[in-house]
C-alpha cells in the first residue's frame, strides 16, 4: 500500500495504523495514551494528523486511523502543532505534578505544568508497593488496558465517565482487595508517573543490570536499577523468556537482599551461643570435623543437601564435593520433595524427564492447556498470565483439575473437582473415552511408541461411571474432558499436584501415556510441561545432585561414571546414597552423623516436621550454609553466610531447559561469599587440589563431563539463554523434545500403564477431612526470602486454612475464627479462610514456621521415586477452645 | 441475596447483551447495586468485579449506594440560586448532616441537587418523593422534611 507522509512517498502493509507506519520511519508523533499499536486508545487527541483522500481533506487520531491507498498525511503543520499546543495546555491547567515521559513533552512543547486543586485519593493507593498520585494522572486509561489486554487482570478500571472519569481498582477498593497481582504493568504503561514503584526514586546516577529472578524456574529477566549498592526497582525484561512480564516477586521480592537480618559473618556454637568468627577459622573447622566423623563412622555417616537456589555451578561442585572429598553418594536436594516423581516418570515413558516443550510455542501455538495440579498463576505466575492471554486473547481453550477453585478455574472451559489423590483414575479414565470413541492417534501410537495393548487392556475397566465414583468427578464431564483433549493441540501443564504423592511417578507416566496416546508429544504447542519449582531445579537435578545418578544423569558404576572419574582425578562410590527423607529417617535413628546443609530449609520444607527436627538435632554435626538465620541454621553448629544469587554470577536452568547466565546486580553482604567459593575452600581444606577462580572455571568443567550442556558457553548465553540439549557449539539448542525420535534404546516411547492406587492415608471417621498444602501468590516456600520483605507480609502476615462453607458451617466456624487441625503426626492452630475448595477438603500453605503445615503431612513415600505424599493427609478440625 | 441474584441472572442467562438487563433488575429488586452483586454477577459471569463496576458505572442510573426513604430533589437552577437556593442548601446540610449527593445515616433521605425542576414561577423549589415545594426559605424547608418524618 502507498502512501504519503510529509510529501514521502511511502510503502507500508494494509492494517497498520499512521501512527505506526510513521513512527516506523522515525517521525514522532507524539502521543501520550497509545500502549498497544493493535489496540489504540484514543484517549489523549495529541497524535491528530491531517489526512488528504482523493478530494477529501480531515483531521484525526493517528494511532485509530488505519493507513489506505493514496493517503496523503501530514503530521506536523502548524495548525496541528497548535492544537497538540492546546491539548497540553488543557492537560497543563490541571496536573501540576506529571513526571516521566509526558514531562519530556510539556518542555519540548514549552508548556509550563499548572494548578493546585488537591484531587481526592482513591482508596486504590492503599497498597505496600504502588503509589499513586492523582494529581498526575490524566486518565490517559494506558494502566487500565495494561491490566486487562496484556495481563488478563481486569483489577484497574475506569469509574464514571467524561469529566469525572478516575481510575480506581476493582469496585473502588484498595488494590489488595481488588484482586491485584502487583505485576507493575500499570507502572510499566504509565506516562506522567502517577503510579510509580514505592521504592523507586529519582537519583543521578543509576545502572540498569539484568539477572535471572530468585524464585520460580519460569526463569524471568529482570531488570534491576541500582543506585550505588542499593537496589531501586525492577521489571521484567523484554530480553527474556518473560518478554517483559513479571510478577509479585520478580518485582518487589528482591527487597530480602537488603534485609537487616542477612547474615553478615560465620557463625560457631559456643556453649549453646552463636560467635562470629573469621572464615579461616570456621572453614578449618567445618573441614576437621567433617574429617573427623568420616574416620570415626565412615564417609557414608556424612550426608549434604546440594539446592535448587544455587547454581549449576554450585550444585556441580556441592556434589563433587561430597562424592569424591567426602567419599559418599549421600547427596540429595529439594527436587526430591518437587519434581523426583517426574524425572523417574517421563523417564519410564519418553526416555528423558525434562519439560517437553517451551514457552514460547505453548504461548504461540497450544489449542488447549490442560492444567492439572498446579496453581499456575499463583506459583509460576508469569505462565499463568500466558495461559489468561491465550484463552482470553486467541480462543485457547483451557481444562483445570483442581480441587480448589484456583484463578484458571475462572478462565476454564471445564473445571474438574476431583478428590486429591485420584489422579490415575481420571486420567485412565480419560484414556477410556478417547479409545472408546476411536480418538486415539492411531499413526503415531503404531510409529512412535510400543506397549499399547497393555494401556488398552488396563484403562480398559476405568468405564466414566466407574471413575466417577473414584474422583466424584461427573461422568459427562470426563467424557468431555477426554473429547477435548484429544481433538485440539493440546498442551499438559502439572506441578506438584501431581508429583507429591504416593503415586507420583504413577500420576506423571499416566499425563506421559494421555499424550502418546494422542499423538500430543514433539510437536508445537503440545507435550508434557512440568513446571519447576525453584529457580534452578533442574539444573541442580542436571548437575547430579542426586543420590542415584551423576551429573548429566550418569548411573553410577557405568561406563560414563569411569569418565567421570578421569576429569575428576578421583574414586567415585558406587553404592546409591539416601534420599532426602531417607537421610532424615538415617539422622533419627544415629547413622548419619554429620550433615552440610547448602541453601535449603528442611525444618520447615519436609513433611512431619517434628520428626526432622529431632533428626537434626541428633547429628553430631551440622553445618548450614544460608543467606538467613533459617529454621534449620538455628539448629546448626557452624552457619556459613552465603551470597543470593543477586550477588554473585553463575547458570542457573529454567523449567523449559533454558541454561541462564546470571550478571552480578550487587557485591555481597558484609562477610557474605558465593556458595562456590565456599565448598572450595572446605574442600582444600580437606585434601583436595581445587583450583577454580570463577564460576566460568566451573562451567567449562560442566561442559565437559554434561553432554546436554557441552556447546553452551558463557559467551554464547551473555544476552539470552540456550535450551538442552546443545551438543556442540555450533547446535541452535533443542526447543522441543522428541520431535523425531523418544531417547530409548529403540528410539520408541513405552506406554506405562498404572492402576489407580489410593493414596497413602485417606480420611475415615477419625480423621475425616483431607488435607492438600501449597503455595500462595505472595509468599515462596518456607518463607525464608518473602518473609523478610514487609510488604509481602502485608499481604498476606499469617496462615490460613481454606474450607469450604458447608464445613466450616458445621463446625461452627465464621471467615477468620480460629481453627485447630490435627492429624496423626501433630497439631496447628490457624486462621480459616472461608473459600472455593471441594467439600471435604481444606489447604494450608506451607510457608509459616509458626504453624507449619508440614507439622500435618504425612512422609509416606512414593516407592519408585522415593518423593514424600505432601500433597494428602487425613485431619481433623475443630473450633479453637 | 446471593439466591435472589443469581435467580435474576438465570432469567437473562441465554441474552446476548444480558449483563445491562441484570444490573437493571438487581437495581429494581434493592434499590442500588451492591457490592456484593457486583461479586455474584461477576463470579456467575467468569468476569471480574471491576469489569462489571467499569460497565456499571458509566451510566449514571445506576447507584451504588441504597437510597434514603424519601428522595429530595433541590433546585439550584439560575433562578432558584439568585431567590436564595444556596441558604436553603447550606441549611439543610446541617441540620441533616450530609451533603447533596448523600443520604442520611437513619436512611431517611437522600438529598440530590438538580438544575431546574420548572417551576420557576414558585422558586425557590424543592420536591420529596415526586411532590413540588415552593416559595421556600430555609426554616420552611426543614419543616416540610420534618413532617415526612410524622
Amino acid at each position: 500500500m502507498n502512501i504519503i507522509i510529509n510529501g514521502e512517498k511511502i510503502e507500508a502493509k494494509q492494517g497498520k495504523s499512521i501512527l505506526q507506519v510513521a513512527r516506523e520511519k522515525g517521525i514522532d508523533i507524539p502521543a501520550l495514551c497509545n500502549l498497544i499499536d493493535e489496540k489504540p486508545i484514543g484517549s489523549c487527541g495529541l497524535c491528530v494528523v491531517k489526512i488528504r483522500k482523493g478530494s477529501k481533506t480531515y483531521y484525526s487520531r493517528a494511532c485509530t486511523t488505519k493507513i489506505d491507498e493514496g493517503m496523503e498525511i501530514e503530521t506536523h503543520s502548524p495548525e496541528i502543532e497548535d492544537t497538540r499546543k492546546t491539548i497540553l495546555e488543557m492537560i497543563a491547567e490541571e496536573h501540576k505534578e506529571i513526571k516521566g515521559e509526558a514531562k519530556e513533552l510539556f518542555l519540548k512543547y514549552g508548556i509550563k505544568l499548572k494548578g493546585d486543586n488537591k484531587k481526592a485519593m482513591p482508596k486504590l493507593a492503599e497498597n505496600p508497593f504502588i503509589s499513586f498520585n492523582p494529581e498526575a494522572c490524566i486518565s490517559c486509561f494506558r494502566c487500565v488496558q495494561a491490566c486487562s489486554l496484556i495481563k488478563e487482570n481486569h483489577v484497574l478500571v475506569r469509574e464514571n465517565r467524561g469529566m469525572n472519569t478516575q481510575i480506581v481498582a476493582g469496585i473502588n477498593e484498595a488494590l489488595k482487595d481488588a484482586g491485584c497481582a502487583f505485576c507493575g504493568a500499570c507502572v510499566d504503561a504509565c506516562p506522567t508517573g502517577a503510579l510509580m514503584d514505592l521504592t523507586a526514586r529519582v537519583e543521578k546516577e543509576t545502572k540498569k543490570i539484568t539477572s535471572i529472578c530468585p524464585y520460580c524456574g519460569v526463569g524471568c529477566a529482570i531488570d534491576y536499577y541500582v543506585s550505588g549498592e542499593e537496589i531501586i526497582y525492577a521489571k521484567g525484561s523484554p530480553n527474556g523468556v518473560n518478554k517483559g512480564d513479571d510478577c509479585i516477586k520478580g518485582r518487589y521480592g528482591w527487597q530480602f537482599v537488603h534485609s537487616e537480618e542477612r547474615l553478615k559473618k560465620p557463625l560457631i556454637k559456643k556453649n549453646g551461643k552463636f560467635e562470629e568468627v573469621t572464615w579461616d577459622e570456621a572453614l578449618n573447622y567445618v573441614a576437621s570435623r567433617l574429617k573427623e566423623i568420616k574416620e570415626k563412622y565412615g564417609a557414608d555417616s556424612i550426608a549434604g543437601l546440594s539446592s535448587a537456589k544455587c547454581t549449576n555451578e554450585e550444585n556441580y561442585l556441592f556434589q563433587k564435593f561430597m562424592r569424591i572429598v567426602v567419599g559418599t553418594n549421600n547427596v540429595d536436594h529439594c527436587a526430591r520433595l518437587c519434581h523426583a516423581s517426574t524425572v523417574v516418570g517421563l523417564f519410564k515413558v519418553f526416555g528423558s524427564g525434562a519439560m517437553t516443550n517451551s514457552l514460547e510455542d505453548l504461548d504461540k501455538d497450544a489449542e488447549l492447556y490442560f492444567v492439572i495440579g498446579s496453581n499456575t498463576t499463583h506459583a509460576h505466575p508469569v505462565i499463568g498470565t500466558m495461559i489468561k492471554r491465550s484463552v482470553k486473547g486467541r480462543g485457547a481453550k483451557l481444562i483445570v483439575a483442581d480441587p480448589r477453585d484456583i484463578e484458571l478455574a475462572e478462565y476454564s472451559d471445564l473445571h474438574l473437582r476431583h478428590r486429591p489423590g485420584t489422579d490415575v483414575s481420571l486420567i485412565n479414565g480419560m484414556m477410556n473415552v478417547i479409545i472408546s470413541h476411536g480418538l486415539e492417534d492411531r499413526e503415531f501410537i503404531e510409529n512412535r511408541t510400543e506397549g499399547y495393548e497393555k494401556l488398552r487392556d488396563v484403562v480398559k475397566k476405568y468405564t466414566p461411571e466407574y471413575v466417577e465414583k473414584i474422583t466424584s468427578v461427573p461422568k459427562e464431564d470426563i467424557i468431555k474432558a477426554a473429547v477435548l483433549y484429544a481433538t485440539h493441540k493440546s498442551a499438559i501443564i502439572y506441578a506438584m499436584g501431581i508429583t507429591q504423592h504416593t503415586s507420583g511417578t504413577a500420576n506423571v507416566a499416566s499425563l506421559a501415556n494421555l499424550a502418546l496416546l494422542t499423538g500430543n508429544v514433539g510437536k508445537r504447542g503440545t507435550g508434557v510441561n512440568p513446571l519447576r519449582g525453584q529457580n534452578n531445579v533442574q539444573g541442580a537435578g542436571d548437575m547430579g545432585a542426586l543420590p542415584n545418578v551423576l551429573p548429566g544423569y550418569a548411573k553410577l558404576g557405568t561406563r560414563r561414571a569411569r569418565e567421570i572419574e578421569k576429569t575428576w582425578g578421583g574414586k567415585i562410590p558406587e553404592k546409591e546414597g539416601l534420599t532426602v527423607v531417607e537421610i532424615m529417617h538415617a539422622a533419627s535413628k544415629g547413622m548419619i552423623k554429620g550433615m552440610y546443609i547448602m541453601g535449603e530449609n528442611p525444618a520447615v520444607s519436609d513433611p512431619d516436621q517434628k520428626h526432622v527436627i529431632q533428626a537434626l538435632k541428633n547429628l553430631e554435626f551440622l553445618v548450614v550454609q544460608d543467606l538467613f538465620m533459617s529454621e534449620t541454621a538455628q539448629l546448626a553448629d557452624v552457619i556459613l553466610p552465603a551470597a543470593s544469587s543477586l550477588e554473585k554470577e553463575g547458570t542457573f536452568t529454567n523449567t523449559e531447559r533454558r541454561v541462564q547466565l546470571l550478571h552480578r546486580v550487587l557485591e555481597p553482604v558484609g562477610d557474605a561469599k558465593p556458595d562456590w567459593w565456599i565448598i572450595q575452600e572446605i574442600a582444600k581444606r580437606m585434601g583436595a587440589d581445587w583450583n577454580y577462580k570463577s564460576p566460568k572455571d566451573i562451567f567449562e568443567e560442566i561442559r565437559k563431563v554434561v553432554p546436554q550442556y557441552r556447546g553452551i558457553t558463557y559467551e554464547r548465553i551473555d544476552k539470552f539463554g540456550l535450551q538442552w540439549p546443545c551438543p556442540d557449539e555450533n547446535h541452535e539448542s533443542t526447543k522441543i523434545l522428541h520431535d523425531d525420535i523418544f531417547p530409548t534404546p529403540n528410539g520408541l516411547a513405552k506406554f506405562s500403564p498404572y492402576e489407580y492406587e489410593p493414596p497413602a492415608e485417606e480420611p475415615d471417621e477419625e480423621y475425616p477431612f483431607v488435607l492438600t498444602t501449597g503455595r500462595t501468590y505472595e509468599h515462596f516456600h518456607t518463607g525464608t526470602l518473602t518473609r523478610k520483605i514487609e510488604g509481602f507480609n502485608e499481604l498476606i502476615p499469617e496462615a490460613f486454612v481454606e474450607i469450604h462453607t458447608e464445613d466450616a458451617e458445621k463446625l461452627g466456624v465464621k471467615d477468620g475464627d480460629c481453627i485447630e487441625v490435627e492429624s496423626r503426626r501433630g497439631k496447628i492452630r490457624v486462621k480459616a479462610k472461608i473459600a472455593g475448595i471441594k467439600k471435604g477438603v481444606v489447604f494450608i500453605p506451607f510457608h509459616f514456621a509458626e504453624s507449619a503445615a508440614n507439622i500435618l503431612t504425612n512422609d509416606a513415600l512414593d516407592p519408585e521415586a522415593k518423593i514424600p505424599e505432601l500433597k494428602v493427609a487425613a485431619v481433623r478440625l475443630k473450633k479453637c477452645q | 441475596m446471593e439466591d435472589k441474584v443469581v435467580e435474576i441472572i438465570e432469567k437473562h442467562r441465554k441474552d446476548d447483551a444480558k449483563l445491562l438487563a441484570i444490573l437493571h433488575d438487581v437495581q429494581d429488586e434493592f434499590g442500588y447495586i451492591p457490592e456484593d452483586a457486583i461479586k455474584v454477577i461477576a463470579r456467575e459471569l467468569k468476569m471480574k468485579k471491576g469489569e462489571i463496576y467499569d460497565t456499571a458505572s458509566f451510566y449514571s442510573f445506576f447507584r451504588f449506594k441504597p437510597e434514603g426513604q424519601h428522595e429530595v430533589l433541590v433546585c439550584d437552577c439560575i433562578v432558584c440560586h439568585i431567590k436564595g437556593a444556596e441558604d436553603i442548601i447550606k441549611r439543610l446540610e446541617e441540620e441533616f448532616k450530609v451533603t447533596m449527593g448523600e443520604t442520611t445515616k437513619d436512611g431517611k433521605y437522600t438529598f440530590k441537587m438538580v438544575k431546574g425542576l420548572g417551576h420557576c414561577e414558585k422558586s425557590p423549589v424543592m420536591m420529596v418523593d415526586g411532590k413540588l415545594y415552593g416559595n421556600l426559605t430555609p426554616e420552611r424547608a426543614v419543616e416540610i422534611l420534618r413532617r415526612c418524618e410524622q
